[in-house]
């Protein structure tokens, strides 16, 4: 990343963080509630740029992560009361860090559209494990009764107000979001970089891209699997949708529209386009297509993402001389 | 007499229908050049491959330092001491020239920790990196990113990165192809002085630069070594002569 793309990705972030910082003050009711599951999403957008992005794994699975979290809180949630939030949480993402274990292990061989295609086909595997089968009720999904409550030494602290709710979703998406763009900047970005520009070179370098690949997505799935357990516990419902490939195609469209090569694009592209989507439903029946119109205009308007494009605009003319 | 640092014995690379290495035995000592040089398609770069670890051999062995290493990955290997450079320049697009060589530092010098930490922020690799950057005349340019650099500055780059990786071994394949004539002569000059540090094994086409700086010479020829020796023996054989008429003048 150059140094100017790098300067606005920063500014950016800064900015996302102090204006979701008001939310819970400027906000209410059904605000909020739409406010926790946009930061979700861009919570989500951010773990899978940073492996569609320095990785050079574009998962078109991601969604199985989610969702796989969302289900283990369901399944651990008691029918009478909270479950602990740190433990739940803790095996939920630990789950789905090792279920993008195994999916990584096996798909990182593959490049390009096959490791695309690996990936859409894990997590439909996932999607029809929950759908067909048993586990987590069927095609109905599974409720999640109570959300958790976090147990600290001296208190039980609930989650159960919208704008508390709000809080810890911020707190987590923060430190997620927080922790990609220090991924990024770290040598280990680095060398996932040099990989997805040259992978000989980076071999003969004395690091194997398969290990630094498979790192880079187990962290990423463990992050996703973070998002996947606070949205279970922000509606109270799981379902086999969740994990399907439509839902990880969706996060993977926030991140290419916001852009890949930064850490506040693709939660810029979530942030957009889940507002697009609640503003045109209230507009027309036809909102999808509107959504659809959208991402075309984007793409063509911005490829690489709307945050590089936005730097570019404030790039100094003579650079193009370079 | 020493013991090899690198032992290639019977190495075969086939292809599909194509043998392109075809039974060839290599010893490289320490402290000694060892030229492989040959007409274009000859084997060359696949010889080198297969000893990097980029090119698994179809037939032979590859040991080094006494250990087998014909089947561990190119990264294991470079992590023993084996560096390579290849034919085609093969910079890193959007790295400085400091921070492509820092990369080649870091797996000596940071831990697995130290990889949290931005390559800027890592000394020890800042310092090996600019001492490396130093020794190929490129300190000047530490700060420019790689898309934009001449053809030379990226060949000498890359020697820089391979010097920062300390190999015990050094592979270079054409390091002085498309080099202009004073650059040339001074990576011919550090090719000379790396030797009291690291075994060497230099494909070259320039043969002058060749016999100026080899201690011994394999040629190969249709994948098969034809002769192996001192600079002046090789000189001499008829076999050289001859897969060399018309050719040795460029
Ligand atoms: N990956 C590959 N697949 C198929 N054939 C290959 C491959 N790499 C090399 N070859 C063939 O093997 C033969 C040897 O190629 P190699 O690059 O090793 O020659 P070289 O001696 O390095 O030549 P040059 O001096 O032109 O670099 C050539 O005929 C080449 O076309
Ligand atoms: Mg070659």
């Amino acid at each position: 990343m150059n140094a100017r793309l790098e300067k606005f990705d920063g500014a950016f972030l800064l900015l996302l963080a102090v204006a979701a910082a008001f939310v819970p003050f400027v906000l209410s009711g059904y605000e909020i509630k739409l406010a926790t599951t946009i930061t979700i999403q861009a919570g989500l957008a951010v773990a899978l740029g940073f492996v569609v992005g320095p990785a050079g794994l574009t998962s078109v699975g991601h969604a199985a992560f989610y969702g796989v979290a969302a289900y283990i809180l369901a399944m651990m949630s008691p029918k009478s009361g909270p479950a602990d939030m740190l433990l739940t949480a803790a095996i939920a993402i630990f789950g789905a860090a090792a279920f993008a274990l195994v999916v990584g292990a096996v798909s990182i061989r593959s490049r390009g559209m096959y490791f695309i295609l690996m990936t859409i086909a894990f997590g439909q595997l996932g999607y029809h494990l929950f759908n067909d089968t048993g586990i987590g009720g069927k095609s109905d999904g599974s409720y999640v009764q109570f959300r958790p409550e976090l147990h600290l030494f001296w208190t039980d602290v609930s989650f159960d107000k919208a704008p508390r709710f709000y809080m810890l979703v911020y707190v987590v998406v923060f430190l997620v979001v927080g922790a990609c763009w220090w991924l990024r900047r770290s040598a280990f970005g680095s060398v996932l970089l040099a990989a997805r520009d040259n992978e000989a070179r980076t071999r003969a370098f004395g690091f194997s891209p398969y290990v630094v690949r498979l790192i880079a997505f187990v962290i990423s799935g463990g992050m996703a699997g973070a998002m996947g357990y606070l949205t279970a516990a922000q509606h109270g419902f799981v379902a086999p949708q969740m994990l399907a490939w439509h839902a990880s195609a969706f996060a993977l469209v926030m991140v290419l529209i916001g852009g890949k090569d930064t850490t506040s694009g693709p939660a810029i592209g979530a942030i957009l386009l889940l507002l697009a989507e609640e503003i045109l439903q209230r507009w027309t029946e036809h909102w999808l297509v509107g959504v659809g119109l959208i991402i075309v205009v984007a793409v063509i308007a911005a490829p690489r993402g709307l945050v590089p494009f936005v730097a570019g605009l404030f790039a100094p003319k003579q650079a193009h001389h370079g | 007499m020493v013991e090899p640092v690198l032992r290639a014995s019977g190495i075969g690379k086939r292809f599909g229908g194509l043998l392109a290495v075809d039974n060839v035995n290599l010893d490289l000592h320490p402290r000694e050049i060892h030229a492989v040089i040959g007409p274009n398609g000859a084997g060359k770069s696949t010889f080198l491959s297969t000893i990097a670890g980029d090119l698994p051999p179809t037939t032979g062995q590859v040991f080094f330092q006494g250990q087998e290493v014909t089947h561990l990955p190119v990264d294991k290997r470079t992590r023993l001491g084996i560096g390579r450079t290849y034919q085609r320049s093969a910079v890193i697009a959007g790295f400085t020239a400091l921070d492509m060589v820092r990369l080649a530092m870091l797996h000596r010098v940071s831990s697995a920790f130290g990889m949290l930490s931005p390559l800027a922020s890592n000394d020890a690799a800042t310092r090996g990196a600019y001492e490396a950057l130093a020794r190929v005349g490129l300190s000047e340019r530490a700060g420019i990113t790689t898309d934009f650099m001449s053809h030379g500055e990226k060949r000498r780059l890359e020697i820089a990165a391979v010097l920062a990786l300390d190999p015990k071994i050094l592979l270079l394949d054409e390091p002085l192809a498309g080099l202009g004539p004073d650059e040339s002569s001074a990576v011919v000059a550090l090719i000379q002085s790396l030797k009291s540090h690291c075994a060497i094994m230099l494909i070259e086409h320039d043969i002058d630069a060749v016999f100026s700086v080899a201690d011994r010479i394999t040629v190969l020829d249709n994948g098969k070594a034809i002769a192996s020796g001192t600079p002046d023996a090789v000189r001499n054989t008829p076999a050289v002569q001859q897969a060399y008429l018309g050719f040795g003048e460029d």
